[in-house]
């Protein structure tokens, strides 16, 4: 705290004398919150020792064999449910605040070990046989339980990367442009399909109040999967580039209204961008078939980008002005 | 000097601490609220997710616009097209900060950061060959970071003058000769130590109120060169690699003793620093430079095999990290581990995010014959394999 405005404010008749007291006693007493500091320290702890346990049943893999660490994964799995259905304060449609510190981690802890088991199974036994599809149904199946029983949104995420795997598609933030083949048309369809039934699913949740703070994370996998998925398309389908394109532009219309209606920066930043990015695509396309004579076309070009990156900044500023309030909703 | 209306920057300070006051329940949120009314702030500070996007932007604009210029002018006299636009970009930015009132709005940061590149890369290609590349590149980066942190209060350009100038110092001593190379660790040293003296000295005066993040900025680029001029590793491999010493085996450098405890002692002064004055900049920096001395130590003399050392390190931090979380319940000493403000529903989204990304399925799908929706790989985080 910064006692000498303080002073300027009790000065200025803002606050009372007491008030000024009670800042300066806080100030000297106050305790320092090492909260994030030795929280961060766990994770460092935890990603460490399983790290290095990772490494040494790799090594030893031989000495020890596979029904050795299978059991243990699985006991420790075990445990952590154990642990987490006796503390559990039991299901909600709302949200239900965890019963202590520890509770999340172990439960996050349980479902990876839960993945690592199942995932195990099937590579080493296969349990599943040939059935690949069931060795992620049944874990994803598995995570949305848990996900809705326990209230973590950590879970869902991982339930929802699961549903997309098991329809085919990476959608890990990072590895969706990376590892996906967007050449392929039916992994664009059943994208297009699967975001689009995630933002109903996050639209569902709110509207009817079913976990409502799950909302969120349904959209938000659900519009980046259908405006990635849509971009790809109009990369892809050139001879019906410029449909595609409006298929794009009306998503980008429908969020835009919602956006503005709803006043999230988050959505408004994230579809502009995707616009700018098909719309540049479009025009540069047509500016480059039109104008076949050396530069001029190139020059035209790279003037558009700049005129439509000050527009784009310019209508960001504008209704960074409207809207009022801060949050990532 | 400062581009921003003093009295402006007051009162947002006003506004965060009214704010903190009114979060810890020692004022009333009425009375916040009639407070921040009463001190206007009228600076354009948009939402972290406008800023970002607005940054990205900014980055097209400038990258379009240096080439459009350099196809225009076909690529002759690159220096003078440079400062052309290195000029242009800071005609842009005063523009935004004096007339648009831009306060950390993604654009500022980005011209700042293009001004830099721009006129330095210039003044790179006026000079001739001969001159010492080093030298002149950290010069310039520091005269223009400098000037930017004193007219815009920036913290992230102080932490780049900072670190120029500790660079500037570095490579016009490294030129004067072999003995100056072997006094150059205790040079960096000893200067490290008067730049923190200098921003400790600085944010004592009356003036420095408004250049709080710019010094501190200051003193953590400090510290950690105070650090790092003494490392073992970093004066070893720096004598080897840079300026061609011959170590032969079971050779060492000279005063090795001096920097092995240096490596050891600094992060824990710091820690024990930071315990006692109970500055958390202290003891997150000796955490931290404790790996790198740990990392420094094993490069030399790797007693453990890694994946042992790796287990014995993550048990003992879970052990320590879990005791004292228990033991700090309460408040003692002065620490707690109550959160000093809850968790918005922002960061617990974001959160769930990273976890998606961190344990989540990280194999790409393969189209496999015989699955319906050709989903190939497992959501087996750890164990993931391709089929």
């Amino acid at each position: 705290m910064n006692i000498p405005l303080f002073e300027q404010l009790h000065r200025d008749g803002f606050i009372e004398s007491k008030t000024l007291a009670k800042v300066k006693a806080y100030d000297k007493k106050a305790p320092v919150s090492v909260h994030w500091d030795l929280l961060t320290l766990l994770y460092a702890g935890i990603f460490l020792l399983t790290t290095g346990l990772g490494i040494i049943i790799y090594k030893n893999i031989d000495s020890i064999g596979h029904i050795a660490v299978t059991i243990s994964i699985a006991i420790g799995c075990a445990a952590c449910f154990f642990y987490c259905i006796r503390h559990a304060k039991g299901f909600s449609f709302n949200k239900v605040e965890s019963p202590n510190v520890w509770f999340d981690y172990i439960l996050l802890l349980g479902c990876s070990l839960m993945l690592i088991l199942i995932g195990y199974l099937q590579f080493q036994f296969q349990v599943f046989g040939n059935r690949w599809g069931m060795a992620i149904f049944v874990p994803m199946v598995i995570l949305f339980i848990a996900a809705y029983y326990f209230d973590h949104i950590g879970v869902l995420s991982m339930a929802i990367t699961n549903l997309a795997t098991w329809v085919g598609i990476a959608v890990t933030p990072l590895h969706l442009l990376k590892d996906n083949d967007f050449r392929s048309s039916t992994i664009i369809y059943s994208a297009i399909g699967l975001g689009i039934c995630l933002i109903i699913a996050g639209v569902y949740s709110s509207r009817q109040k079913i976990k409502e703070h799950f909302s969120f994370t349904y959209k938000n996998f659900g519009t980046h999967l259908l405006f990635i998925a849509s971009l790809s398309a109009v990369f892809r389908f050139s001879e019906l580039y410029l449909l595609w394109f409006l298929f794009l532009a009306g998503i980008c219309f429908y969020y835009f209204t919602v956006a503005v209606k709803e006043k999230s920066f988050y959505f408004l930043v994230i579809t502009a961008i995707y616009f700018y990015i098909a719309l540049g695509y479009v025009v540069i396309r047509l500016l480059l078939k039109s104008g076949a004579e050396g530069d001029g076309s190139l020059y035209l070009s790279l003037i558009y980008l700049i005129l439509s990156a000050v527009g784009l900044v310019a209508l960001l500023m504008r209704y960074n002005k409207s809207f009022n309030h801060v949050s990532i909703q | 000097m400062l581009a921003y209306n003093k009295t402006t920057l007051r009162n947002l300070a006003i506004h965060e601490q009214a704010e903190e006051a009114a979060h810890h329940k020692i004022i009333s949120t009425e009375n916040a609220k009639a407070i921040k009314l009463a001190y206007p702030v009228d600076l354009y500070i948009p939402n972290l997710f406008v800023r970002i996007g607005l940054a990205i932007l900014t980055i097209f604009i400038v990258i379009a616009a240096v080439g459009l210029l350099a196809m225009l002018t076909g690529f002759e006299d690159a220096g003078f097209m440079l400062t052309f636009c290195g000029l242009i970009c800071y005609g842009f930015l005063e523009l935004m900060v004096m007339g648009k009132r831009h306060y950390n709005s993604g654009v500022d940061l980005i011209l700042m950061i293009s001004v830099i590149l721009l006129l330095t890369t210039a003044v790179m290609d006026f000079l001739p060959y001969t001159v010492n590349d080093e030298v002149v590149a950290s010069f310039c980066v520091f005269i223009i970071s400098l000037y930017f942190a004193l007219r815009f209060a920036d913290g992230l350009m102080a932490v780049t003058a900072s670190s120029a100038l500790l660079l500037f110092l570095f490579y016009s001593i490294a030129t004067l000769g072999s003995q100056a190379r072997l006094m150059l660790p205790f040079i960096m040293i000893g200067s490290s130590g008067i730049l923190y003296y200098a921003a400790k000295k600085i944010a004592a005066r009356k003036g420095a109120f408004y250049y709080d993040f710019a010094l501190k900025g200051m003193v953590i680029v400090a510290l950690i060169a105070l650090y790092v001029a003494g490392n073992y590793f970093i004066v070893r491999e720096v004598s080897v690699e840079m300026f061609r010493f011959d170590l032969g085996k079971g050779q060492n450098i000279s005063m090795a003793w001096f920097f092995w405890f240096w490596t050891m002692a600094v992060p824990i002064a710091y820690i024990i620093v930071g315990l006692k004055t109970k500055d958390l900049v202290f003891t997150r920096l000796g955490i931290l430079l404790c790996v790198f001395s740990v990392l420094t130590f094993r490069y030399y003399h790797a007693i453990l095999p890694a994946e042992t050392a790796m287990v014995l390190a993550g048990t003992l931090i879970i052990i320590i990290t879990y005791s004292l979380v228990k033991y700090l319940q309460q408040p003692r000493y002065g620490f707690t581990f109550e959160e000093s403000s809850k968790k918005s529903a922002g960061s617990l989204n974001l959160e769930g995010l990273i976890i998606g990304e961190a344990f989540g399925n990280k194999n790409p799908s393969q189209q496999q014959e015989g699955t319906t929706f050709g989903g190939g790989s497992f959501g087996g985080a750890g164990a993931g394999n391709n089929y």
